[in-house]
């Protein structure tokens, strides 16, 4: 993959994440995609990662991902990006995050995320319900 | 920068810190430094960051920065790494931080940091290594 190729796919994985379109981003993980998260410290599966999405939409309004700094390098990229969410509330809260994707023929392969949950709290706010995984 | 050069670099640094070696970090950091850490979202100065690293070695008997998965981009590199901690009463513990860094002629200009303090809630207060950040 060309480096246009490999920023291209990471700016389509994230605005389908901020569109909910869990059928995009099923397109875009490769089969055998591993997703590992800083704050479980365990590796999923696509299906697994895919399976609780639609749960996870359910406890915010409304997520963005802005502020995407994307640095690509062989078969990869990192992106560090800032997490703007609207609780149902109406609370708004940001997370700071850095993911670390790695791609092959167009897909993803990789996903390693990293995020502080002890801004978990500022995150959800005073009355809103848990929320689910970040991303 | 070639990518071996920085991949050097790199090293250095890391080696550097494990070496508690400021002398060579200082070295290995541009006048213009800035260092951002996720978990205080504050961005700090070279002088700052190496004051606080002096002080931030006396709270650890040791600390291994292992397992580093680099990868560089143009003008720097992405780290991920597990660092093992081990306290003065021989507890042993792991974080696993990953870092973003920016570099120009042979010099660190830019760090960022991403940690997981919740991690630090099984932990005695006294080992979080606070503000000085895990790198």
């Amino acid at each position: 993959m060309t480096e246009g190729d490999v920023r291209d796919l990471c700016n389509r994985f994230f605005d389908a994440y901020e569109n909910r379109r869990v059928d995009v981003l099923a397109e875009l993980y490769a089969p055998d995609i591993v997703i590992w998260h800083n704050v479980f410290g365990r590796d999923t599966t696509g299906e697994e990662n895919l399976s609780k999405l639609p749960a996870s939409y359910l406890g915010q309004r409304r997520r963005t991902y802005n502020d995407r700094r994307i640095n690509v390098f062989e078969d990869g990229f990192v992106i560090q990006y800032q997490l703007n969410g609207v609780q149902h509330s109406g609370h708004k809260g940001a997370l700071w995050i850095c993911i670390v994707g790695r791609c092959r023929d167009g897909k993803l392969t990789r996903i390693d995320e990293y995020l502080d949950s002890g801004k978990f709290p500022a995150w959800r706010g005073p009355q809103a319900p848990v929320a689910a995984a970040a991303s | 920068m070639k990518d071996g050069e920085i991949r050097a670099l790199c090293h250095r640094f890391f080696d550097a810190l494990e070496a508690r070696d400021i002398k060579t970090i200082a070295e290995l950091y541009d006048d213009g430094l800035a260092f951002w850490f996720n978990m205080t979202d504050r961005t700090t100065t070279r002088d700052e960051n190496l004051a606080g690293l002096e002080a931030g070695y006396a709270r650890h008997r040791r600390r291994l920065y292992n397992d580093r998965i680099v990868n560089t981009f143009e003008g720097g590199f992405v780290m991920q790494y597990t660092l093992n901690i081990t306290h003065h009463d021989g507890r042993r513990m792991a974080l696993f931080p990953c870092i973003v860094v920016l570099c120009r002629d042979g010099r660190i200009t830019r760090i960022d940091e991403y940690i997981d303090s919740g991690k630090f809630a099984a932990q005695p207060a006294a080992s979080a290594p606070a503000v000085e950040a895990a790198a």
